[in-house]
């Protein structure tokens, strides 16, 4: 049975595409069937992040209009095996984005027999957003540290519980797990940074992963390298225990500081 | 209390980020549920004057008022001309 993933948050820049295209690969990494659906409709950019932008060559909104079928559509990812993507439109007509058209695309999606659907949703609250919610069974909803982006992921927690089908319908809730980016344990120990519990207390939801700031996410953006496959490194790390969590494996959070800045020695001999 | 201040430690910002997002959730979540009940309520009435009269879905209007400290529920009923006087001829 296909589960539809939404990677959603409210606020922008905290983390959706780099968390999307990292959950995306470590499912399919462990033999998971899986699309990923960039919602950023007019602003595509999961293509960027998961380094496949020369490949695309269909959208989603032409497989919506039947421009284009969605087999045409899908890139496989060259990295992982059993990854797909879909990329967004760059058009500018928000209103592209229609409920039928994307149950239909979704319909042929668990046709074709993925696992998981894996939908990248774009910042704010409009309709790309609210598409990317609609079908979900599951989300992940993504915060930083930071007051706006607490906030802001409540307000998203409650447009699920009352926009999503499974909540127009009466059906079991979407099931909703917190996503800690950009995490500092150091300061958070300190009482500068909201620490882990305090934002899991807020929101009232379970903490899936915490993932340390770290310079590797910046790093894998420039290469198009999505950050799980990052091996060493302490971000690469958390979201392979959240993957691992969100099948059911029991992991501790680690709760490591990410990769410091290179030392001199590295910076001036390399290492 | 001047030279004291100097050896209590400051606050730490996280507290206060803590205390200010808990007050803002819990007024927002309020506010939330407050239309979810507002809009049941308005449906529940309508079912039972609809049992008695006629009358049309948007001729009912529930509001909540803050007046002082109070919160004042309204609810208007516009009933078309006579509707009250035919049902209960009915009855």
């Amino acid at each position: 049975m296909t589960r539809v993933v939404v990677v959603t948050s409210g606020k922008g820049g905290v983390g959706k595409t780099t968390t999307s295209a990292s959950f995306a690969s470590g499912l399919a990494m462990r033999g998971k069937k899986t699309a990923v659906v960039d919602f950023d409709i007019g602003l595509r950019n999961l293509d960027l992040i998961l380094g496949c932008e020369r490949r695309v060559v269909y959208d989603f909104v032409n497989v919506i209009q039947g421009d284009a079928k969605l087999s045409q559509a899908l890139v496989r990812d060259k990295r992982t095996e059993n990854l797909a993507i879909l990329a967004a439109s760059q058009t500018k007509d928000k209103d592209a984005l229609k409920e039928e058209g994307v149950k239909a695309v979704f319909d042929e999606l668990r046709d074709m027999g993925f696992d998981y659907i894996v939908c990248d949703s774009p910042a704010g609250i409009e309709t790309g957003a609210l598409m990317a919610l609609r079908f979900a069974d599951d989300a992940l909803v993504v915060t930083n540290p930071e007051v706006s982006a607490v906030r802001d992921a409540d307000r998203m927690l409650g447009i699920i519980d009352s926009k999503s089908l499974r909540a127009e319908q009466g059906l079991e809730p979407v099931k909703e797990h917190l996503v800690i980016t950009r995490y500092v344990p150091k300061r958070a120990n300190k009482g500068e940074m909201l620490g882990h519990a305090d934002v899991q207390e807020l929101l009232n939801i379970p903490i899936l992963g915490v993932i340390p700031e770290s310079e590797v996410v910046l790093e894998c953006s420039n290469q198009g390298t999505p950050v799980i496959l990052a091996n060493g490194s302490p971000a690469a790390r958390a979201y392979d225990d959240m993957v691992a969590r969100f099948l059911g494996e029991e992991r501790p959070l680690r709760l490591v500081n990410g990769d410091a800045a290179p030392s001199l020695w590295k910076r001036l001999f390399g290492g | 209390m001047g030279l004291l201040d100097i050896f209590v430690k400051k606050r730490p910002s996280a507290h206060v980020a803590r205390e200010r997002l808990s007050l803002v959730l819990a007024h927002e979540r309020a506010a939330r549920s407050g239309n979810d009940v507002i809009a049941r309520l308005k449906e529940e009435l309508i079912a039972v004057i609809c049992r008695h009269a006629a009358i049309d879905k948007d001729g009912l209007n529930v509001t909540v008022e803050h007046r002082d400290s109070l919160e004042v529920l309204r609810v208007d009923v516009v009933l078309p001309e006579g509707v009250l006087r035919r049902a209960g001829a009915q009855a």
